[in-house]
C-alpha cells in the first residue's frame, strides 16, 4: 500500500487531507470527529477578536440536479474568545498527536496584533500557522483579510511580522480577488512565507429572488456580497496553483484548496503543485466521512500507477503547463464519430453549425439510416461536439499526423522578426 | 452559406507551392487587419511577387517554410 504521509514546509501529516480553515473547524468536537473519521490535519477556523454574525449565511447554486455545485457564505472569522479556541486545540493535539492542526490568524495589520497571537496559539502546541489575508466580506470592510491580502506590500509586512517570533512554519492564505495572484503570492515568499494555501473563496452574491427581489442569501431584506466556493471554483483554483507552482520566484510548497471534492481533484491538484489540499464544501455538503473514500480512493490510485508515496505525485504535470505562446500550432486532432455508439440525438451537428465550423454532415446510408459523419478537413479539433455529445465514446478526438515539426507562436514571431515583418 | 476555409486553405498553399517550386524565397511579411501579405522574391531574376494569405492554416502553412528557410540560412 502507497504511503499517503505528506510534509508541507515541515508540517508532517499522515495523508493529504486537511480540512479547511472554515465552519467544520469551529470546534474541538468537529475537529475531533473529524480525525476519527481520518482527515490528516485541520486548518482551525481563523481565530481573532471574536466577532458578531448575521443570522442567513449560506447560499448554494444547484445546476442541473447537482446539489451544492457551488456554495456561498457571507459567515465571518471565530465568534468564540481565544482562550476556548486555545483549550480545545490543545486537547485536540494532545488527543491527535500525529495529526497536523494549523491556526488560522487574522488580526489588523498591525505588528503587535500579529506578535501577540502568534505567541499565544503556538503555546498551545500547534504545527503551523496559517495567516488569513483571503476572505473577502465582512472582515474585509475592516482593513483585514483580503483587503490587506490584495496589496503586496501589506501581504510581505504582515508576513515578515508573524515570521520575526513564529516558531512553527508559517502558511500564507490568498485571496484570488486579484488580476495575478503570482504578485501577492511573491510577496509572501519575499516576507518570508514558509508555504502558500490558495484559494480563499470569491467575491460573488449568489442570485436575487425574483418574486421577493431580495438578495439570496438575504438578513433582514439586505444582502452583502459573499465569498464564493465549492466544485464550481475548481478550475480557477487550479489554475492559480499551477501559476504559482511554475513561477521561478515562488519556490514554497502549497497547500491546494478549492472545490476539492474527491480523490481525483486531490490528484490533480498534486499533479499541479500542491503538496497537500484543504477541503470545506464537500463536508459541508456530505460530512467528514468524505475522507474514507478520498483516502481509499488516493491509495488505489497510487498502487494501479505503482507509485509509493504520495509525495512523488507532487507537481509532476506543472511541466505540462506553460503559456499559450509555447503551443504547438501544427498540432492538430479531428473529431471521429463512433456511429456504433452515436444515438443520432444530433447535438453534435448543432454545436458545430450553430458554435464552430460547419463540419459535422446528416447523412442517410444505402438503406436511408441517418448517420453523422465530420468533415476532417474542415475540423478545427475544437472538442465543442465531444463536450455536448451524451454519449460516453461516441465523439472520440483523434491526433492526425502532421508533415511539419512543432511550431509555436513565439518562434513564429521570432522567425517573423528575423525576416523582417511590418 | 456554409464556410469552408479548407478549400480557401488549399488555394492559399497551392498558390505558394507554384512559387516555391520556382525557386521564390520569403523576403518580407506585411501582417495586417486584412492577413498577411507576403513577399516573395526569386533572386537570379529579380522578380517580386506579393501572396495576400487570409486563412489561419495559410498562415502556419508560410510560417513553416519561413523557419524552415530561415533555418537554411542560418546553417
Amino acid at each position: 500500500m502507497a504511503d499517503l504521509h505528506i510534509n508541507l514546509a515541515g508540517i508532517d501529516s499522515p495523508n493529504p487531507f486537511w480540512l479547511a480553515s472554515a465552519p467544520p473547524t469551529n470546534s474541538g468536537y468537529q475537529v475531533q470527529r473529524a480525525f476519527e473519521a481520518g482527515w490528516g490535519g485541520a486548518v482551525w477556523k481563523t481565530l481573532g477578536d471574536p466577532i458578531i454574525n448575521t443570522s442567513s449565511r449560506f447560499a448554494a447554486i444547484n445546476f442541473n440536479g447537482q446539489r451544492v455545485a457551488g456554495f456561498n457564505n457571507i459567515e465571518l472569522i471565530t465568534d468564540r474568545p481565544l482562550e476556548i479556541n486555545l483549550k480545545e486545540i490543545y486537547e485536540t493535539k494532545k488527543r491527535f498527536p500525529d495529526r497536523a492542526i494549523i491556526a488560522s490568524l487574522m488580526v489588523e495589520p498591525k505588528q503587535e496584533k500579529w506578535h501577540e497571537i502568534v505567541k499565544l496559539v503556538e503555546d498551545v502546541g500547534v504545527d503551523g500557522l496559517e495567516l488569513n489575508f483571503g476572505c473577502p466580506h465582512g472582515m474585509a470592510e475592516r482593513g483585514m483579510g483580503s483587503a490587506s491580502g490584495q496589496v503586496p506590500e501589506l501581504v510581505e509586512s504582515q508576513t515578515y511580522w508573524v515570521k520575526e517570533v513564529a516558531q512553527t512554519p508559517v502558511i500564507v492564505k490568498l485571496t484570488p480577488n486579484i488580476t495575478d495572484i503570482t504578485a501577492t503570492a511573491e510577496a509572501a515568499v519575499q516576507g518570508g512565507a514558509d508555504a502558500i494555501s490558495m484559494i480563499n473563496t470569491i467575491n460573488s452574491l449568489m442570485g436575487v429572488d425574483i418574486d421577493t427581489w431580495n438578495t439570496i442569501p438575504n438578513v433582514a431584506g439586505k444582502g452583502a456580497h459573499g465569498g464564493y466556493c465549492g466544485p464550481a471554483v475548481k478550475p480557477i483554483a487550479l489554475n492559480m496553483v499551477a501559476d504559482c507552482a511554475r513561477h521561478p520566484l515562488i519556490n514554497v510548497p502549497i497547500s491546494g484548496i478549492g472545490g476539492i471534492s474527491n480523490w481525483k481533484d486531490t490528484v490533480e491538484y498534486l499533479l499541479m503543485g500542491a503538496t497537500g489540499v484543504q477541503v470545506c464544501t464537500a463536508v459541508m455538503h456530505h460530512g467528514f466521512r468524505v475522507v474514507e473514500d478520498m483516502i481509499e480512493g488516493l491509495s488505489n490510485y497510487l498502487d494501479d500507477k505503482g507509485i509509493d508515496s504520495v509525495m512523488d505525485l507532487v507537481g509532476k504535470s506543472v511541466p505540462k503547463y506553460s503559456d499559450w505562446g509555447n503551443l504547438d500550432l501544427n498540432y492538430k486532432v479531428v473529431a471521429r464519430i463512433n456511429n456504433d455508439i452515436c444515438i443520432n440525438c444530433n447535438k453534435c451537428h448543432i454545436a458545430c453549425e450553430d458554435a464552430s465550423h460547419q463540419c459535422i454532415d446528416m447523412l442517410k446510408d444505402a438503406n436511408g439510416n441517418s448517420y453523422l459523419q465530420v468533415q476532417e478537413d474542415d475540423c478545427v479539433g475544437c472538442n465543442l461536439c465531444s463536450i455536448v455529445c451524451p454519449e460516453e465514446g461516441a465523439i472520440n478526438m483523434v491526433e492526425l499526423k502532421g508533415d511539419h515539426p512543432p511550431l509555436t507562436w513565439n518562434e513564429r514571431q521570432k522567425a517573423l522578426s528575423e525576416i523582417g515583418a511590418k | 452559406m456554409k464556410l469552408s476555409e479548407y478549400q480557401e486553405y488549399i488555394t492559399e498553399r497551392e498558390k505558394f507551392d507554384f512559387f516555391m517550386e520556382q525557386g521564390f524565397k520569403i523576403i518580407e511579411v506585411n501582417e495586417s487587419l486584412s492577413g498577411d501579405i507576403v513577399k516573395l522574391k526569386l533572386e537570379e531574376k529579380d522578380i517580386v511577387e506579393n501572396l495576400h494569405i487570409k486563412t489561419a492554416n495559410g498562415r502556419k502553412y508560410y510560417t513553416n517554410i519561413m523557419i524552415m528557410q530561415l533555418n537554411l540560412t542560418n546553417v
